[in-house]
């Protein structure tokens, strides 16, 4: 896990550090420098002082700086000197130097004032001394100011990250079926998107979930019904007086298994598309899917004495799975046989409309209603006065499959005679050629 | 016995109008709330019960029960739905439903409510119809004169069972009728003298008085 909190510390304590370092090592030498400057200045002031009129009569002041002074006369002679070291003229020229005086070394000034030549000297070892000890005491603050400096950063991310830390425990206590949206109320600019990204990826999921729901209770609700039956057709099979009576029971009560069964394998058709989770798409041939289902239903066509012609597309492709494709038009099919009389012809019928086809089923059943016409798309929903309708599954299976190929289903009542049209545009992958 | 059953779905509409014609009741099937709306306007005090669907087209369930409550009519309604919400069941109820079953149900259990309502609804308590001589059990559909079991024909006992369900009220012959016989089996003239004629004879002449011209009852003496 990389915590952004740790390594933003981290960044900016090496960071801190570094340049409290550098302009530790700035100051320090700095300030030792102009310490040095200061003390030449002072071998200078008391080189005046002491060639004065003065001069000689009384030694200049003595301190710890451990100054020695000596002066001499315009003739060469040793008019005063504060030290046995200095007996001697050591600089030939005005100026200052680097000298040894009894092993140890001194900074002389020399100078001629008046006449008089006078020598200035101090040990370098006690200017040094006098030096760092400025130059620590103008370390000192920005030692101490580091690890303040790096306390005050911790701080200021911690509290910085205040509520991403408050997020996280607001995620954390949230159970799994909580349905609200995060809270995005004075979340920094920087989280907000985030947050709300969140809550988008949140509502699509309740409404999911909400739809998953409501499948299940409208499935539980239909298959009550056939379940009522097949109770009811049980119960009146066993209360038969006759043999005829029986069979004629028995035949009731197996048509309701058949329902029964029809119903429950197209809840789980129906439930598979709507998840989306019936295969991965890739390119495939309408031809493939049309000629399939013309051999799913051709049998059932033919003993209903409904004349089916299916007609190819030509090498029309279109970008989904090929389950897909046969369950869209196994269903229209199936609603089409459903509603032919004996001796009617159904037609499947392909044309290309630039980048999409358009496949038609055509019936010669009774059509549907106009006010029907949308509700049938509806899951459940069954017409009113119809004995023939089925599950009331189909059309809504349909209507999800061909929107998740990203085309469109829709019904008309013919106009040239009697009998419904099922619609289907959907996009092709090959551009017409 | 004559029920009004209201169901859409057509597999549950014609068991239930086997079930209870087995049973003798005479069972009229409507599919939707505009015809079953019809039906209880129409033909006013016909059925002793209404089985109802909640879920119809047209005109659901609660609807055909409220307007059939708004016209005073108090026949008592069962309702069937394959809602098991209790919203729907209290809403049922408060607007004047007598019982509610959720489909799934057996057919048994139906009966068992059915005979419930009727009893409650003619203000008896005991399951029994029972005269000075006679006694006649619904649930088990057993008819027996001063306790010797009697075997009658499914029409036989629902004819009987009207005449018994008010001992000493007359019943003419087009009330007989409508109780016994459905709209789906068309009654020949003489049908109900026919079965008078059988069933006096397996109970005893004298237990069915004859107004002539008027009708039909059983002797109320206790």
């Amino acid at each position: 896990m990389r915590s952004l909190r740790r390594r933003l510390l981290i960044s900016l304590w090496i960071a801190v550090l570094a340049v409290g370092v550098v302009s530790a090592a700035v100051a320090y030498l700095q300030v030792s420098r102009q310490a040095k400057g200061l003390l030449d200045n002072q071998l200078a002031q008391i080189a005046v002082l002491v060639s004065g009129p003065s001069a000689g009569t009384r030694p200049p002041p003595s301190d710890d700086s451990d100054i020695e002074v000596a002066v001499w006369d315009a003739d060469g002679t040793l008019k005063y000197s504060s030290s046995t070291l200095l007996g001697q003229r050591h600089a030939a020229r005005a100026g200052f130097s680097e000298i040894r005086l009894s092993r140890e070394l001194y900074r002389m000034y020399a100078t001629e004032i008046g006449g008089q030549h006078v020598e200035v000297a101090q040990p370098v070892d006690v200017r040094e001394d006098q030096a760092e000890v400025a130059a620590i005491a103008a370390l000192l603050p920005v030692l101490l100011l580091i690890p303040a400096l790096a306390i005050v950063i911790g701080f200021v991310i911690r509290k910085l990250l205040q509520p991403v830390r408050e997020l996280a425990q607001v995620v954390a206590r949230r159970d799994d079926f909580a349905q609200e949206t995060l809270p995005s109320a004075g979340l920094p600019t920087e989280l907000k998107p985030l947050v709300e990204e969140i809550n988008k990826l949140l509502t699509r999921q309740r409404e999911a979930a909400e739809r998953e729901r409501a499948f299940i209770a409208d499935a539980a609700h239909a298959l009550r019904t056939p379940l009522a039956a097949l109770q009811l057709q049980a119960d009146v099979l066993e209360g038969s007086a006759d043999a005829q009576e029986r069979a004629a029971r028995l035949a009731d009560l197996r048509a309701g298994i058949q329902r029964a069964a029809r119903l429950s394998t197209q809840l789980l058709s129906l439930a598979r598309a709507e998840s989306g989770a019936v295969g991965n798409p890739e390119s495939v041939a309408l031809d493939d899917a049309l000629l399939e289902v013309n051999s799913l239903y051709g049998p059932t066509a033919k003993t209903a004495s409904v004349a089916l012609s299916v007609e190819g597309s030509s090498g029309v492709r279109v970008r989904t799975d090929l389950r897909r494709l046969i369950l869209v038009f196994g269903n229209l099919l199936e609603n089409a046989l459903r509603y032919s009389p004996p001796g009617a012809r159904i037609d499947v019928l392909t044309r290309r409309e630039g980048k999409d086809v358009e496949v038609q089923v055509l019936d010669e059943g009774p059509g549907i209603p106009e006010s029907e016409i949308v509700r049938v798309f509806e899951r459940f929903h069954r017409p009113v006065d119809d004995d023939r309708s089925g599950s009331g599954l189909g059309l809504a299976t349909v209507q999800s499959l061909v929107r998740q190929i990203g085309g469109e289903v829709t019904l008309h009542n013919r106009a040239d005679r009697r009998g419904l049209c099922a619609r289907v545009v959907l996009p092709c992958t090959n551009p017409t050629g | 016995m004559r029920v009004l059953i209201v169901e859409d779905d057509p597999m549950i509409g014609a068991s239930l109008v086997r079930g209870l014609t087995d049973d003798g009741y005479a069972a009229d099937w409507v599919r939707d709330g505009a015809a079953a709306d019809a039906a209880l306007r129409d033909q006013l005090g016909e059925h002793q019960l209404v089985l109802l669907d909640w879920g119809l087209p047209h005109k659901n369930g609660l609807e055909v029960l409220k307007s059939l409550r708004a016209r005073g009519n108090n026949v008592p309604v069962l309702i069937l739905t394959a809602r098991d919400g209790l919203t729907d069941r209290v809403e049922g109820l408060d607007q004047g439903a007598d019982d509610f079953l959720v489909k799934p149900f057996e057919l048994a259990e139906l009966k068992a409510r059915m005979r419930a309502l009727l009893r409650r609804h003619a203000g008896r308590i005991e399951p029994q119809l029972s005269t000075a001589e006679l006694a006649l059990d619904p649930a088990t559909r057993t008819v027996t004169r001063a306790g010797v079991r009697i075997q009658l024909t499914a029409r036989e006992f629902s004819l009987l069972h009207a005449l018994m369900q008010r001992p000493g009220t007359l019943l003419s012959r087009a009330q007989l009728e409508e109780r016994i016989y459905g709209w789906a089996n068309p009654v020949e003239s003489n049908a109900v003298e026919f079965l008078l004629h059988s069933l006096r004879r397996k109970i005893g002449n004298e237990q069915i008085e004859n107004l002539r011209g008027l009708g039909w009852r059983i002797a109320a003496d206790k």
